[in-house]
Formats: C-alpha cells, structure tokens, sequence
C-alpha cells in the first residue's frame, strides 16, 4: 500500500535521479555564478555579496582550506552565527570535497568537545577557536574585518579552478541530533538528499532568481537547507537572520519588510511569536509569497491570524525528520483554515515514497494509525559510527526498493492520501521544533551527584509546542520543607551540558518518582 | 518601596534567576551582564515579556523589544522604568 508522489502534472515529469549524478553542491553555485554573476547571493547587515563574488570567495577560501587538509574523507566542524563569512566558508568547504558538521556557537563546550570527538573531526572552522578537543590538529578562525568586506586574508590566495571533488561516501554534511541514550547522534546527509531536496523545492515554490529567501533557523538545524540550497540553485538571494533579530518578534517582522523578503520558512513558534508581537498590520509584507513551516505542528488559531493578515501568501506545512529531509508537504487553503482540524503533514515530495506501517512493519489498511516509514532519495544512509542504530532505524522498503526510514511518528491517512500526524510512538519531544530525547536531559541530570531519580516530561505550549518539565528524587533532599531543592543548581549543571533548548522550564521534586503498577515511571502521571 | 527602580531591579533578578533561569547565588550574572550569554533565549525571552506586563504592570511597545533592551538586568530596569510614566520614581 505505498502512496506515491501526487506531483503536479507537468512539475516534474519524470525521476531527475539520472540528473543528479554528476553534480555536486558547489555546481549549484557555480550555475547561479553564470547565469546570474551581478544578482544578489547573501545580503546581511547592509553588505551584499553577488553570485560572482561568493564563487570567487569560495573558490579562493577553499585553497586555504585545502592547504590545512580539507578534501574529501574530512570532516570539518563549522562553527557560525548567521553572516556573509559563514556562506563563504560553507561554500569553500563544499567545493573541498570535505563533509562539514554544523555547530552551535552557543553550545555548551562539552557538547562541541562530544560531537567532534565522535564525528572525527580534525579540522576546525568557526568564528571563535574550539576549547580542548583531542583530535583537532588546525582550527581556521575567521576575523571579518568589516561586514563589507568579508575575510580579507582569504583574498590573498589565488582561487581554485580546478574541478570540484565529490564528498567521501556522497556525505555532504552530518548532523547532529539530541540521542536518546545521552549522546547526540550524528544523521549523515547526502549530497543527494540536498540536491534532490532542493529542486523539489525551487519548482513546487517556483523559486526564480527575484526571489529574496529568508534564512531563520540556524546551521545546524535541517530547516536551514532548503533556504540555502533552494536559493542557490534558482540564483535567488539570501537574507540570513541575524542574532539580534532572529527571536525578536518585530525585528523579524520589520526585517521581511525592509528586506522584500518573498519566501519565508521557519519553526511555528517563530511565526506565532510575529503573530502575537510583530504587528504584522503596520509592515509592508506584500512581497512575501510563501511562508512555510515546519519542525512541530503549526496550531490553528494562530494561522488564521497569519492568513488574514497575509492574504497574498500561501501557506505550506513541510514535515520530515531530520533523517529523511523533508518528505511530505501540504499546502493549507483557505478553506481548510475554518475548520479545527490540525493542519495535515500531507503529500509526499517527488520520488518519496511511504508507507503506514504496524509494529511489525506490516502496512495498515487505509485510515487506521501507524508508524510512518519513508524511503527515497533524501533519506539518510544511516547514523555516523553507529551501525547498530542505522540497522535499527533503516529497514528494508516494503516495495523491495532500497531502505525505508522509521520515523517513529505516529500518522494516518485520509481516503485522498493526505497524511495526518496523530503523535510519537516514542517519548520524543518537539520544542520550538527542536527534536528533544528525553533520555538526554535525564542522562545529564542523572549524572549529578544528588540527583537518586530523574524523569523529563513535556508541557504542552499553545506557542512553542511544548515546555520541559524536570521531575527529580534527590538522594538528600527534603521535599516537604523544601529544604535542598537546589534547582537553580541543577539548572546550572544543564547549561553547562546542554543547548539551552533542552534546559528544563519547570522543575518539580518529589520524595520518589511515582510508579505505575509495572514499576515503571508514570509519566503520563508527572506530565499531568 | 513598591514602583521603585530598587524594588523593580529585585523583582526583576528573583523572578530572573530565580524563575526563568534558575541560578546559584554565587553564580549569578551581574546587572551588566549580557543575558542572551546565560540561557536567555525566544521562549524564556516571551515569558519574561509576560513577567515584565502581569508583575511589573508595564506594558511595553512591541516594536522596542529589542536585543538591546532585554540584553542586561541594567537596560531591562532602565526601559522599564521609562514606561512607567508618572506612576513610580
């Protein structure tokens, strides 16, 4: 019972998978550079960079890179906020060959020091040095000048014309997601997965090079692929979200005006928070042709409000783990917006397929719930160093084609095929569009000394999706005084192990966790 | 002295490394320091937005939410106190 595509007639006519072969990231780039050498490529703080200067940038940033090691095979940590260098430098380490690992400047530096330790990473890029990782032999630290003029000193090096290596095993980037056993676990994405995934996304939006893409979610974040890589391919401009706008309802919205922004794609929580303090009314958003979210479910009420308010603009839910890049999208219509029922995850993208499935991997007749398994050219070839996860989560497809991903998502179809997202099968959680395992912040927290029994449950939040609520037995504390319950020091102990959107909202402490009658944790109970 | 900028300042810390970021005394940031550096981020900052209007009593203009004024305890009690017209010191 595998759904396939329901393309738009003409869209895409036939399977591109022959097409894709001989490319690589950095020929998308140098596409755009000749047929469109004068048009914008990044516009950030007042500085703009052309498609002519971003190839001539990269192409000359990578001979430094390759002068330290770079190349197929590498891996390479990539550590930036938003800016022009940090397209530069991404564009530099693509057309190495190299496979780069997206990091967060904000990371606690145990994280870091974790994930490049288990990623192998031996080549450092960012804007800030990395503190003590064994196994780092160069970091490349990046001292822009003047926004203007990004990365003077790489302009000493003559660029490289040479041709483009592909990336070892096809792995353009691997990134890394929170694990349910306390590691962050690494999702190998190919160069494939971002090629495929980015055409779908230039013809069904019908990106072209007047197009203005908006670049919200941060590098690390797979949502931040389809802004870059859609952009670069139709030659469209990107508009990277700077720091000190990105969470700030206002600015975000002032910035879409200011900068004719014309697509626009992030987490709900991002567009409820302009809903709720942006004064949407007041900005001239009438060049924004799309606005697409994805990451966690998009709640009605709010999403009423964006469509009135933006009553040119179409609105499109994407869904998909990270591990499959997106896979399904759903264009919500004007009608659907009366009604209460959740918004659906939708169709699937071109040449995806997927499938409902039961415990036993066994399709579900059609309206009945199950796992959601996805298969096609964007879904990963498995976890980095970790093949007994791979083997666990990439299952033969049920049409004998290839591997299928089990997403753990909880889905049913309706008798169109439009898929509906019930919930998780497992005790994942959503925030901000953040994917959480609870299992991570109960590792973290496991680990401090005074903690007997940790358990992590969600709250759910009409705006980000859900908050985090830490439930802790304390081996010394006396919970009916209130005497010990240091949660001000064991939030300090999170933030010193976790990104801070896996920091605990609410903390509860309790004598003993409650049980259910199988001895296990209840943590329907403690959610309550 | 309730409405005071001293009162405002101390509310504003409990209710900030108290509440929303929960942190030992002896590791508290001082009133200069940058809170986006110490776990700030959009769903403590919405919160906090909310703390400022419901306790505080101070509804602030959405287009002043900016980094600048939610960086440090100092810009938040100085933007604060600015909004509070006549009513307090």
């Amino acid at each position: 019972m595998g759904r396939s595509s329901s393309w738009r007639p003409g869209l895409l006519t036939q399977s591109r998978r022959g097409f894709f072969v001989s490319q690589t990231l950095y020929h998308l780039l140098q596409q755009s550079a000749s047929a469109h050498p004068a048009r914008p490529a990044v516009e950030f703080a007042g500085a703009t960079l052309s498609y002519r200067e971003l190839l001539d940038a990269a192409d000359r940033a990578a001979v430094l890179f390759l002068r330290y090691g770079a190349g197929p095979g590498r891996r390479m940590a990539f550590s930036f906020r938003k800016s022009v260098d940090a397209m530069i430098a991404l564009f530099g380490v693509i057309r190495t060959g190299a496979t780069y690992v997206p990091l967060d400047p904000a990371w606690p530096a145990e994280r870091v020091r974790m994930i490049c330790e288990d990623a192998g990473v031996r080549l450092w890029l960012g804007t800030e040095a990395p503190h003590n990782i064994d196994g780092i032999e160069t970091a490349i630290v990046t001292i822009a000048t003047d926004d203007a003029v990004p990365l003077e000193s790489w302009r000493q090096f003559p660029p490289d014309t040479g041709e483009a290596p592909e990336p070892a095993d096809g792995i353009a980037n691997i990134l890394f997601t929170s694990g349910s056993t306390g590691r962050p676990k690494g999702v190998r994405i190919t160069t494939q997965s971002l090629l495929h995934y980015s055409q779908w996304a230039v013809d069904y939006f019908n990106i072209s090079s007047e197009d203005r893409l908006a670049n919200h979610a941060p590098y690390h974040f797979d949502l931040s692929t389809l802004d870059i890589f859609a952009a670069v391919r139709a030659g469209a401009a990107m508009i990277p979200v700077p720091e000190g706008v990105k969470m700030f309802p206002y600015q975000m919205a002032k910035l879409i005006a200011d900068t004719r922004i014309s697509v626009w794609y992030s987490v709900p929580s991002a567009l409820i928070m302009m809903q709720l303090r942006g004064k949407l009314a007041e900005h001239d958003l009438s060049r924004l042709r799309h606005v697409i979210f994805a990451g966690e479910v998009m709640p009605k009420p709010a999403l009423r409000e964006i469509a009135r308010l933006l009553p040119h603009a179409t609105l499109t839910n994407l869904y998909g783990p990270t591990e499959t890049n997106v896979c399904t999208y759903h264009a919500v219509s004007r009608e659907e917006l009366a009604n209460d029922e959740p918004v659906p995850i939708g169709l699937p993208v071109s040449d995806t397929r997927v499938w409902v499935v039961d415990d036993a991997l066994r399709p579900v007749p059609t309206g009945a719930s199950g796992e959601l398994l996805v298969a096609g050219p964007t879904v990963t070839t498995g976890y980095h160093d970790d093949d007994e996860l791979t083997a666990r989560k990439l299952v033969p497809a049920p049409d004998g084609r290839g591997a299928a991903y089990r997403t753990g998502d909880r889905v049913r179809d309706r008798a169109d095929g439009v898929l509906l997202f019930e919930g998780r099968i497992d005790r994942m959680i959503k925030c901000r569009g953040h994917r959480i395992e609870p299992g991570e912040i109960e590792a973290a927290l496991a680990a401090h000394p005074r903690v007997k029994e940790v358990a992590i449950v969600p709250l759910p939040d009409p705006v980000f999706g859900n908050r985090i609520k830490a439930c802790i037995a304390l081996r010394d504390g006396d919970v009916e005084s209130g005497a010990g319950n240091d949660e001000a020091g064991l939030a300090a102990w999170c933030r010193e192990r976790l990104p801070v959107y896996m920091l605990p909202d609410v903390w509860q402490f309790y004598p003993a966790l409650p049980r259910t009658d199988r001895e296990k944790v209840d943590l329907l109970a403690l959610a309550r | 002295m309730p409405g005071t900028a001293t009162h405002t300042r101390q509310q504003l810390r409990d209710y900030l490394f108290g509440t929303l970021i929960p942190t030992p005394a002896d590791s508290q940031p001082d009133d200069r320091a940058d809170l986006f550096q110490h776990g700030m981020d959009s769903l403590r900052l919405m919160q906090l937005l909310v703390f400022i209007e419901q306790d505080l009593g101070v509804k602030l203009p959405d287009d002043e939410v900016t980094q600048d004024r939610l960086s440090t305890v100092n810009s938040i009690v100085e933007w604060v106190d600015r909004h509070r017209g006549g009513r307090a010191s």
